[in-house]
């Protein structure tokens, strides 16, 4: 059973939860390539380690809420509300990972290089 | 209620199945299938191995690339196969 402690409800069980996928995710402004826009429209990380998410508590208060989990464990390290700083998260106990790399940049097929 | 049972299916954001190589050398993928993959199966068996062995995607798989969520060409299906997508 894995549990998250809603700010505003307490410990709950993650089925009163929606993921609501990666936290921090920010439209990208200005002239963009299409490389960085297909990047921000559907491309997220996917860690093995810990990771920053959204989650919606449906069946409770319905707030949005960030949660620092690890992906491989399910341990929950920390809960934050919007607009708090991200708190600092203690993971000496946890089995060192390697950092998410950063996503290599599409290169953009033109229809002649497919044909 | 007698019995209920759930699983997980991969769709991708325009609910068609990416078949493609990948930034990575020699990394290919055949996913996204959604509910609608196993009439498909041996069909796209058939491209992918295509893909696999040539490095050059067939015609008929070339707009499944993982590129069209850079270049924007989406084939939209949410409505096929009848299932909520």
């Amino acid at each position: 059973m894995i549990l998250i402690s809603c700010p505003w409800c307490g410990m709950r069980d993650i089925t009163e939860f929606r993921h609501g996928g990666e936290a921090g995710v920010r439209r990208p402004s200005g002239a963009v390539t299409e490389g960085a826009w297909g990047n921000y429209l559907y491309f997220r990380d996917n860690p093995k380690g810990v990771r920053a998410e959204r989650w919606f508590h449906r069946h409770g208060c319905r707030q949005w809420l960030f949660v620092a989990r690890h992906t491989v464990t399910d341990e929950v390290l920390a809960v934050w509300r919007p607009q708090e700083a991200i708190p600092q998260i203690n993971v000496v106990h946890v089995a060192p990972t390697p950092e998410a790399e950063n996503r290599p940049e599409l290169r953009i097929v033109t229809d002649r290089e497919m044909s | 209620m007698l019995r209920q049972w759930g699983g997980i299916v991969d769709i991708a954001p325009d609910a068609s199945p990416i078949i493609s190589k990948t930034p990575v050398a020699g990394l290919y993928i055949n996913c996204g299938w959604g509910t609608g993959g196993f009439k498909a199966t041996p069909g796209s068996g058939h491209v992918f191995a295509h893909l696999l062995a040539t490095g050059e995607a067939p015609p008929l798989i070339q707009p499944f690339s993982l590129n069209r969520f850079v270049s924007g060409r989406l084939i939209d299906e949410h409505g096929a196969a009848a299932v909520a997508h």
